[in-house]
């Protein structure tokens, strides 16, 4: 099997299941506990929370651990709209934000919070001077994801949040960074207008079920899940100890490597392409091309391409069939045949052709991206041929 | 006889130890009886054991079915339990018109009393029933008690211990009390069954099985009737994904259900597809596919001994599903096609979906048919002699089907 849809999960890596099977059992105690028992657990937590806290550049009690991606980014939208103190009550977000965003903000709008949503270009990116339009006096909250999902346009989030706190120094900005995280250097050092970052554990070959929201310190949200009072009463519940164990050790692994990886990605963007390009007339890139450290424009790892007179789910079973796993638009999609609010927004429409996205990861190899090529080839006749009818 | 009204002792409390089962028109079948009674008694001791309730036992009993715990349980309330869960199965099994939850009782008034007593106080509590009425049936001529008395007695004393009132037009509750040559019980949990004819006296029957919501239901509708189903199921790969497959052999699994498994054959269909697309008027498409999918249905049929294929077929719920049309598609071979929802609306077929519960699962989001072979307006009255001339036109058309059929994957599912 070739592996090609990374952006959907990656697999757990020997090395984090390794260091989560103790807290299964061993160390099975409840880090609220008064006891050694739940002293140990707690231990565990802490050195967890010391982890990424230093990774992205908040002291340990910046980390709030949730139940993954969508829960942190859902905090971090909803925990600031419930705030009672939050009266300047418009959100602003990008057009192609993750649906955990972009539904949230759509349910705010129905319970009275001001929604603007600030379109892309042709490559998916948002452009600094629709921020300055969309930001007033009003905007408590501005969430802009890092690399997309679908596409990998990676936003200019350094200008995005400068722009917004030159605007007004009191709106928050939230950045999605489930798929960047481990991969480009994340941190509020590099983002310094920037106040809450989500991230998830299985998109960094750690377990699915765990995630964090980091928040800068002096930042005040609501909590959604109220309860026991756990990480200092913004997620009340108890600590999903060998997740959040697992969550630091995939993220410390993976960033001890981002560099070297992000260049060997790129090295297999460009072999993918350049090899798209030679042999399937007509087929084109989804966004920038931008095979350079830094990778500003687009993240090397996600790789979307379109494919004029092709129909895009058959395409997709005709490459598993070869035994190649790849995906259209997000997985959470890939069984809608309509075309995604991402690619929509990017201007593209169902007649552009069969939208397929392939996502490397550590295990992705140039002979990989060859038998990809190979399969989208072989396929490619008799479905167009189809199409044609 | 006045006196024994008066009679009214404590309620007894005693653990269900039998399910009565009542089966309808398998009198209407004279000598065939026996063996449909054999049938229904296997079908029950399958269904039970498909539903992963072991330990009862299934056996006839004087024109009823029996189901009784296995000597051996942990306890009495043990067994008891065993069969509240199995009640909800033995009410699948087709041929089963009602089943009761049941206490056996000894040939002594006072006793039946007491036990119904019990059974209805017991039944009043699970429930917000306010009403009751007895049903008495004597079958056991020496009995002494008539069921008049019967029922004087036993609702006297039932009234009294659960406080219910009697209304003997539609009560909350009826108390069936019956007292066989070798079998007497009381029960106030009867259900009903679904009726039909159990399912193997029908006959074999191979169903064209999709994963829509009609196919599934006019299955049912077959089995309902007795017949024992095997499928069949055209696979478009690539143009339909794995999750339909999966789907397809999901809903097949819950037919399977009442008849111990089932056999599906998989016949991939893309092929065929891809080589009608071009070379047919695309208004003809569909009726060009249905005749090829009959056809092939046939040599499964035959395959597996069945003496019709049937569909989920129905008069105009799409366009191309004209009487003309349907005409033209069984024109195509030799064995008959039952068509049970031909005269159905759509909503009842949903209706039936969600109480058979295979709704949920053919609701599931895999498309069934890939758009890249559904015309815009297919033809509507096409005549057996155009559809021949359009098969004309497909080059290899037997060749194509022979390799479609020798390609077929057979799945058989457990029950």
């Amino acid at each position: 099997m070739i592996y090609l849809d990374h952006a959907a999960t990656t697999p757990v890596r020997p090395e984090v299941l390794e260091a989560m099977l103790p807290w299964f059992t061993e160390h099975f105690g409840n880090p609220s506990s008064v006891h050694h028992v739940g002293l140990t657990a707690s231990g565990g937590v802490s050195h967890a929370r010391r982890i990424l806290g230093e990774l992205v550049g908040l002291p340990p009690s910046a980390v709030v651990f949730t139940a993954g991606g969508t829960e942190a980014d859902v905090l971090a939208l909803r925990g600031v709209f419930a705030r009672p103190a939050t009266r300047p009550r418009s959100l602003v977000v990008s057009a192609v934000e993750h649906p955990a965003v972009l539904e949230t903000a759509r349910a705010l709008a129905e319970v009275g919070v001001a929604l603007r949503i600030v379109g892309v270009d042709a490559f998916g990116r948002v452009d600094p001077s629709a921020i300055t339009d969309a930001v007033d006096a009003t905007t408590a909250l501005v969430s802009i994801m890092h690399v997309n999902n679908e596409t990998g346009a990676a936003q200019p989030i350094v200008a995005l949040s400068r722009t917004v706190k030159q605007r007004n120094p009191r709106t928050l900005v939230h950045v999605d960074a489930v798929q960047s995280f481990g991969r480009y250097p994340v941190s509020f050092t590099r983002w310094p207008d920037v106040d809450l970052i989500s991230i998830a554990g299985h998109k960094i070959y750690g377990p699915k079920g765990v995630g964090a929201l980091f928040v800068r310190p002096g930042t005040h949200l609501s909590a959604l899940l109220t309860g026991g009072g756990q990480e200092a009463g913004l997620r009340s519940g108890t600590h999903n100890v060998p997740g959040i164990v697992g969550l630091a050790e995939a993220a410390r692994l993976l960033s001890a490597t981002a560099g070297e990886d992000m260049a060997r990605y790129a090295t297999l963007a460009t072999r993918f392409l350049d090899g798209l390009a030679a042999r399937v007339p007509g087929a084109a890139l989804n966004g920038a091309r931008d095979e350079v450290a830094p990778y500003e424009k687009r993240a090397p790892y996600i790789v979307n391409v379109r494919i004029p007179g092709a129909p895009a789910e058959p395409l997709l079973h005709a490459l598993e069939a070869a035994g190649v796993m790849a995906s259209a638009g997000s997985a959470c999609h890939a069984k809608d045949a309509k075309l995604s609010h991402v690619l929509s927004a990017m201007g593209l429409t169902e007649a552009s052709g069969a939208c397929l996205r392939f996502s490397f990861g550590r295990a992705t190899t140039e002979a990989h991206v060859d038998a990809a090529l190979d399969a989208l080839v072989a396929a490619l006749p008799r479905l167009k041929a189809a199409a044609r009818g | 006889m006045i006196l024994a009204a008066r009679i009214a002792p404590e309620p007894e409390f005693a653990p269900y130890d039998v399910i009565v089962v009542r089966y309808s028109e398998i009198f209407l079948k004279g000598e065939n009886r026996r063996l449909f009674e054999d049938v229904l008694v296997k079908n029950v001791q399958r269904t039970l054991v498909s539903h992963g309730l072991h330990g009862l036992h299934v056996r006839r009993q004087h024109a009823r079915l029996v189901v009784e715990p296995e000597p051996g349980a942990p306890s009495a309330e043990v067994a008891a339990q065993r069969l509240e869960d199995a009640l909800q199965a033995v009410l699948s099994v087709f041929g089963v018109s009602s089943a009761s939850l049941a206490v056996t009782v000894p040939k002594d008034l006072v006793r039946i009393a007491a036990r119904g007593a019990g059974v209805l106080v017991a039944a009043a509590r699970d429930s917000r029933a306010r009403t009751f009425k007895v049903e008495s049936r004597r079958s056991d001529k020496h009995f002494a008690h008539g069921t008049f008395e019967m029922n004087d007695v036993v609702g006297h004393t039932a009234r009294i211990a659960s406080g219910l009132t009697v209304d003997v037009r539609e009560p909350d509750l009826t108390l069936v009390v019956e007292i066989g040559p070798e079998l007497s019980f009381v029960s106030a949990h009867t259900a009903r069954g679904p009726g039909g004819l159990p399912v193997g006296v029908g006959g074999n029957v191979t169903l064209l099985l999709s994963g829509g919501i009609d196919s599934p239901v006019a299955g049912w509708l077959c089995q309902k009737r007795g017949c024992r189903l095997n499928a069949v199921y055209f696979h478009a790969f690539p143009y339909t994904g794995d999750g339909t497959k999966q789907k397809v052999l999901e809903l097949a699994r819950q037919l399977g259900r009442t008849q111990g498994g089932m056999r599906v054959t998989v016949i991939p269909f893309a092929t065929f597809q891809e080589a009608c697309k071009g070379a047919v008027p695309a208004r003809l498409l569909v009726i060009v596919y249905r005749r090829a999918m009959a056809r092939l249905a046939e040599r499964v049929a035959r395959a597996e001994d069945s003496a019709a294929i049937a569909s989920g077929e129905n008069l105009g719920q799409v366009a191309s599903q004209t009487v003309i049309n349907l005409g033209t598609i069984e024109h195509a071979i030799e064995l008959p096609v039952l068509r049970p929802l031909l005269t159905y609306d759509k909503n009842e077929i949903i209706t039936a979906a969600k109480r058979i519960g295979t709704f949920e699962t053919s609701i599931l989001p895999f498309d069934d048919c890939c758009s890249l072979f559904a015309p815009r307006h297919p033809a509507t009255r096409v005549a057996p002699a155009d559809a021949v001339e359009a098969e004309g036109r497909v080059r290899g058309y037997s060749e194509l089907l022979d390799q479609a059929f020798a390609a077929r994957e057979i799945v058989d599912l457990e029950g």
